[in-house]
């Protein structure tokens, strides 16, 4: 047993200084150079008056186009994970990060060279389409074309969506830049000493409570002494999205729900469903927050309790082999391929978890097109905690493992569906870890993982997506000052937590920075989507038994070329539109609080 | 005569809260609606771009929007400078901050409606718009139509000048409203007690050299606070403007001093004449400097001496009331009716002096537009140098006064010609009080004023003309940084400033304010500008008062219907393109500082 705890990405390139980089960025600064030659004759073709009707010639050019991108996409593809993956492991490395910033600017030329061709697809008249769609080089953009013409009411001229992009970034942009730089910015004193806020943060999980107090009353001092500053972004970003908005709603209204769903490719409905039942049994994370209270020795839970780590005295340790074969044998018995697949990656090079000074920190999972080999990151110190973090990777990299003869884009799924095979393995894990636990602490810890994560996904993100919501009426009718942010704020927190806490986070709009981010508005409810999506596909598994593992394969395979709505039809037959889904989901939740519970009495 | 020293504006509303704002609003919204609802109809033509022949039916429609227009535009103006002035009155008021945004939107949406027409009127031929230009309902405006037309090469589509005006609400203009916020809010403790910055910029002019240094201190330390929003304040805005420029360029390049030049109506080759006869004659504000340093015996001036106040032998304090007194005889000595109207002002509660807790900084003029009546804000304190404040801003109100029976559209005049008016009326004080002084000390404290305008204008001023042009320069090259900020303020200064000082402000940049207004790059220039004019004004008042006392009413009622260049040609008969008439000019301003030069140091 030969386990391999650093990646070997030999295959790509020697290293960082390896010739063939230097080599591959000039050939492809030519070849994008060369694609936006030819797409530059569809941004001639993008007015409405002056949209061509389908003939040979505009079928070689198309043909020509996407020649070019399926030639180039998986090239720079490569090359930036490569030189991702060199800044993961030694994050100081000058020449990988001047690579990244390369790396990105090709990336964005080629999306700028590729984007007329997009617009030029969504504009075009549906018998253009049909025979389009009798071509074979479309077939693995079709998912992408048909949703995109979708929102074609949304589009504006040309002229004008140039000139909202361009305006966006000294205005939409700018702010959102702005809260970044602030909270880079700011400090805030704990015992004492002064850290800046992303330090500050982790003390919120401190196993002392007076260091997370501190932590948490510190974040909201920097930021209510910048209130007025915050206030004036989240307005700003919501006041530019309302009047985008506006102007896309010529023909068809654009609700900012329309806006907040298209990216996950989920539909209204779907959302209304799964926010209207997580609020009838919102209780469930407050059956998760009392269990904590309880073990905490707690009179009142406040908001720096909410991170809390476990009360556990000693923990159970694991070696990295023990993970990996541990994690093999959880995943072997719902489908052995699975679990060969995770030695295969240990036996690889494919995982990098090795403790090391120089590298970052958190967890991902990545993947090189060329060929198709998924790519683990996280260190591994030996805790449970660490086990499940690497489950839950190891669950992305086999998603990405079965569409690995598939089309580049059709694997791209939306924030959504993506943690559907991660919550998925990680929870083939969890249940193992339970049910085999040696001892009341390793039970809790476990316990303690899931009534954290109830009452994060059932009232902490409800809470935010409920604020942003009050946030964009309220803004439509002027500006938000903060004395109505905090009210707003308070009210969220009040109709999702009730009693359960004993206060609630009155500057959690400022402190918190996904309701500045300037890419994407209610950035909040796909957490909960993903969450309680994989288990209601989890679910599905001890209720269909031997049938489930092709059926999930299938739907994994489809996550990246169909909306969510219509993978769980097809392969499961349940309606995600209906509030039924939801409930099994969030019986699954409730049977893991109950267990927590149990936990408690003993 | 009893003077009011505070704000009585009932004449418009009785309170933020009073009912009629909000019917006003409602009127505002509906009529705005109608209105761009007929302008629809300009729009298509200008997408057509088939323009119809003049007719009677065109004729009237245009009557319609135009008298729309006319009647909507007096309800925005006053319920803005209402707005202002309650939010100026009590910065911590939500309510005046949320109608003030309001009334900007509406003043915003109005202009939005009305622009297609404009549009129109500047693409139609001459033939039509010689028919259109004899109509009475637009005799108002064929000042702004004119120079509309003389920009139509810069004019974009109909559809994106809205989208642009649309966006520069939460871009553009929400910037200058976050900095006016912190106008408004920041706070700094000064040996132990808490000053607003209305406070401490009075207390930059204390003859106390140790308190004028502390005021400057507790200044930087309040901006200081704000850095990172004020630097994204400045890279916004002058990128906004950078984009929006390099969008009306596609006939013929829109320099960003072409849009400054045109909105003061001079010509870029007044503004060349002028800056570069200020550049050969700086050395005159270095000798006022210079001078100052001898008087005040100090080794070297520094930035915190810049607005020093002389020590007054018998440390007199004027009463407010005083203070319009002398302002009024000095008025009435060159024109009776300017005096009773400075006294006229203040008996009417259209000048707000006192000071309170939540005052904004600075001061102003303003106006309500129907019935036309002028405003001023200021913070009072009985300083000597209040009392120039004081008649700076009464020179503008006069100006406002003056021009009450013209209509809006033709009053609006460029700021160029209304620091004119300003400074004219501060050399009015000047020069009474010079011809009245019966010792040695008064006219020093007289020659003092000259002084510090010297060193204000020709070497402050253009280093803050030279800091925007690199601002405009440098902003294409990436983000600028507060510290890089910094580093190009210094630059500006040192050529400006020479050894004169001993130091710079280098967050002058953020602790001015006039970079971050919205509506108006380049707030510098036009102070040097009226500063000149005004001497070589004044010199024409001396020599000829008696004809010179109508010609000036004449002068000021054309400046909003006249460029700066046909202005001083029909009343001054001189040509300002030329470099000769600065240095007349400048020639004035060094006799001045010449006789200071001669005052003996006690």
């Amino acid at each position: 047993m030969a386990y391999l705890q650093n990646w070997d990405n030999k295959i790509h390139y020697s290293d960082i200084e390896d010739a063939k980089i230097a080599a591959d960025v000039e050939l492809l600064n030519k070849d994008v150079a060369l694609l936006a030659d030819d797409t530059a004759v569809f941004t001639a073709h993008l007015d409405a008056d002056n949209l061509p009707e389908w003939d040979a010639e505009i079928a070689i050019k198309l043909a020509e186009v996407f020649a070019k991108i399926d030639l180039i996409s998986p090239r720079i593809h490569n090359l930036s994970v490569y030189v991702q993956s060199v800044a993961t492991i030694d994050s100081g490395n000058v020449a990988a990060k001047k690579l990244i910033s390369v790396t990105q600017n090709i990336g964005a030329a080629i999306g700028q060279a590729f984007a007329p061709v997009m617009v030029f697809l969504t504009r075009v008249s549906d018998g253009f389409i049909d025979e389009l769609y009798k071509t074979e080089f479309i077939e693995p953009f079709k998912f992408k074309i048909d949703y995109g013409r979708k929102y074609k009411d949304q589009l504006l001229s040309v002229e004008q969506e140039n000139l909202l992009t361009a305006m966006a970034q000294n205005g939409l942009q700018t702010w959102g830049n702005l809260y970044n730089e602030l909270s880079a910015s700011l400090t805030a004193e704990v015992n004492g000493q002064t850290y800046g806020l992303a330090k500050i943060y982790n003390m919120q999980s401190d196993t002392d409570r007076s260091i997370r107090e501190q932590a948490w009353r510190g974040t909201q001092q920097a930021w209510s002494g910048r209130a007025e500053t915050a206030a004036a972004i989240v307005n700003s970003i919501n006041g530019w999205r309302i009047e985008e908005r506006k102007k896309r709603s010529v023909i068809t209204e654009y609700h900012y729900l329309d806006e907040a769903v298209r990216d996950s490719h989920v539909s209204r409905k779907t959302l209304d469903a799964m926010m209207s039942v997580t609020y009838k049994r919102r209780d469930i994370g407050h059956r998760a927050l009392a269990g904590i209270q309880k073990h905490l020795k707690l009179d009142q839970l406040k908001p720096w309790d909410l991170s809390a780590p476990a009360p556990v005295s000693k923990a159970a340790t694991y070696t990295y082999d023990e993970a990996i074969d541990l994690i093999a044998k959880c995943f072997s018995a719902f489908n052995p391929e699975m679990g060969a697949f995770v030695v295969m990656m240990a036996e690889k090079g494919w995982i990098d978890a090795e403790p090391t000074d120089t590298r970052r920190t958190g967890a991902y999972c990545t993947g090189f097109s060329e060929p198709r080999e998924p790519r683990v990151f996280m260190t591994f110190e030996g805790t449970m905690t660490n086990v499940t973090t690497l489950a839950h990777e190891l669950g992305h990299a086999w998603h990405n493992w079965v569409m690995r003869d598939m089309h580049d884009s059709q694997t791209q799924y939306p924030m959504t569906l993506a943690e559907t095979a991660s919550i998925f393995a990680e929870n083939l894990v969890r249940d193992y870890l339970f049910s085999h636990a040696k001892d009341d602490d390793a039970r809790l810890l476990i316990g303690w993982n899931d009534a954290e994560m109830a009452t994060a996904m059932l009232n902490n993100i409800p809470a935010r997506f409920d604020f942003e919501r009050e946030l964009v009426e309220a803004r439509q009718t002027g500006f938000v000052p903060e004395p109505q942010l905090v009210e707003l704020m308070q009210s969220a927190w009040g109709k999702w937590y009730g009693d359960s806490l004993s206060e609630y986070d009155p500057y959690f709009w400022a402190t918190k920075l996904h309701f500045s981010i300037s890419g994407m508005g209610f950035y909040n409810y796909p957490y909960l989507f993903g969450y309680l999506f994989s288990l209601g596909v989890y679910q599905q598994k001890d209720e269909l038994g031997n049938r489930f593992n092709d059926l999930y394969t299938g739907l994994l395979r489809d996550t990246g070329s169909m909306t969510a709505e219509q993978v769980v039809m097809k392969h499961l037959q349940k309606d995600i539109e209906g509030e039924a889904f939801w409930d099994n989901s969030l019986d699954m939740v409730e049977a893991a609080i109950n267990q927590f519970e149990a936990l408690d009495s003993k | 005569m009893a003077y009011q020293q505070n704000w009585d504006n009932r004449d418009f509303y009785l309170g933020i809260t009073d009912p009629k704002v909000e019917l006003d609003i409602a009127q505002l919204k509906q009529k705005i609606t109608t209105l761009s609802d007929e302008a629809k109809y300009f729009e298509n033509i200008v997408k057509a771009a088939v323009y119809p022949d003049w007719n009677e039916n065109i004729g009237a429609i245009l009557g319609r929007v135009f008298n729309a227009h006319k009647m909507l535009s007096p309800i925005a103006g006053n319920l803005r400078t209402y707005a202002e002035s309650a939010a100026d009155l009590d910065g911590s008021s939500a309510e005046a901050q949320k109608y003030l945004d309001i009334a900007q939107q509406l003043e915003s949406n109005l202009e939005q409606a009305f622009a297609p027409i404009m549009g129109f009127v500047a693409r139609v031929d001459d033939k039509f718009a010689a028919q259109l230009f004899g109509q009475d309902y637009c005799h108002a405006y064929l000042f702004k139509m004119k120079q509309k037309r003389a920009f139509a090469q810069h004019l974009l589509p109909i559809a994106e000048e809205k989208l642009l005006q649309a966006l520069s609400q939460n871009g553009l203009h929400a910037w200058y409203n976050m900095n006016q916020g912190f106008w408004r809010s920041l706070k700094v403790n000064v040996n132990g007690k808490t000053q607003n910055l209305a406070a401490l910029y009075n207390m930059v002019s204390e003859p106390n050299r140790p308190t004028r240094q502390k005021a400057y201190e507790a200044i930087q330390t309040a901006w200081q606070s704000v850095k990172e929003p004020q630097a994204a304040v400045l890279n916004a805005i002058t990128s906004w403007r950078i984009e929006e420029n390099n969008r009306r360029s596609t006939v013929q390049n829109l320099h960003y001093l072409d849009v400054a030049a045109r909105n003061n109506s001079i010509s870029r080759l007044t503004l060349e004449a002028m800056m570069s006869a200020v550049y050969q004659r700086r050395d005159i504000g270095h000798r006022a400097i210079g001078a100052m340093q001898k008087h005040l015996a100090i080794t070297k001036m520094m930035p915190w001496d810049l607005q020093a106040r002389l020590l007054d032998v018998d440390a007199k304090r004027y009463e407010f009331a005083e203070a319009i007194d002398i302002i009024a005889a000095c008025f009435a000595e060159f024109d009776p009716e300017m005096g009773a109207f400075a006294q006229m002002m203040a008996t009417r509660g259209w000048i707000q002096a006192e000071m309170n807790e939540n005052s904004a900084a600075g001061g102003y003029c303003d106006q309500f537009i129907a019935p036309r009546q002028p405003r001023i804000f200021m913070n009072y304190d009985g300083s000597p140098s209040n009392i120039m404040i004081l008649a700076h801003e009464l020179g503008h109100a006069w100006h406002y006064w003056v021009m009450r029976d013209i209509d809006p559209a033709e009053a609006d005049y460029p700021h160029s010609l209304a620091e004119t008016a300003s400074l004219f009326a501060e050399n009015l004080v000047k020069q009474h009080l010079l011809k009245t002084a019966n010792d040695e000390q008064q006219v020093l404290r007289i020659l003092w004023e000259d002084a510090l305008n010297a060193a204000g204008y020709l070497n402050e001023m253009a280093s803050r003309y030279e800091f925007e042009k690199q601002l405009n320069e440098q902003r294409i090259d990436g983000y600028m940084a507060a510290d890089k900020l910094c580093d190009i303020m210094q630059n500006c200064a040192v050529k400006w400033f020479g050894d004169s000082l001993g130091g710079y402000d280098e967050y002058k940049w953020t602790t001015v304010g006039h970079f971050s207004i919205a509506d108006t790059s380049f707030y510098n220039f036009p102070y040097i500008f009226g500063y000149l004019i005004s001497l070589i004004l004044s010199e024409q008042a001396r020599q000829n008062p008696t004809k010179f006392v109508i010609d000036y009413k004449l002068l000021l009622q054309d400046t909003g219907r006249m460029s700066a260049e046909d202005l001083v040609q029909k009343y001054l008969h001189e040509n300002i393109e030329d470099q000769s008439f600065w240095h007349k000019a400048l020639d004035l301003a060094e006799t001045s500082i010449a006789h200071f030069e001669n005052l003996a140091v006690k």
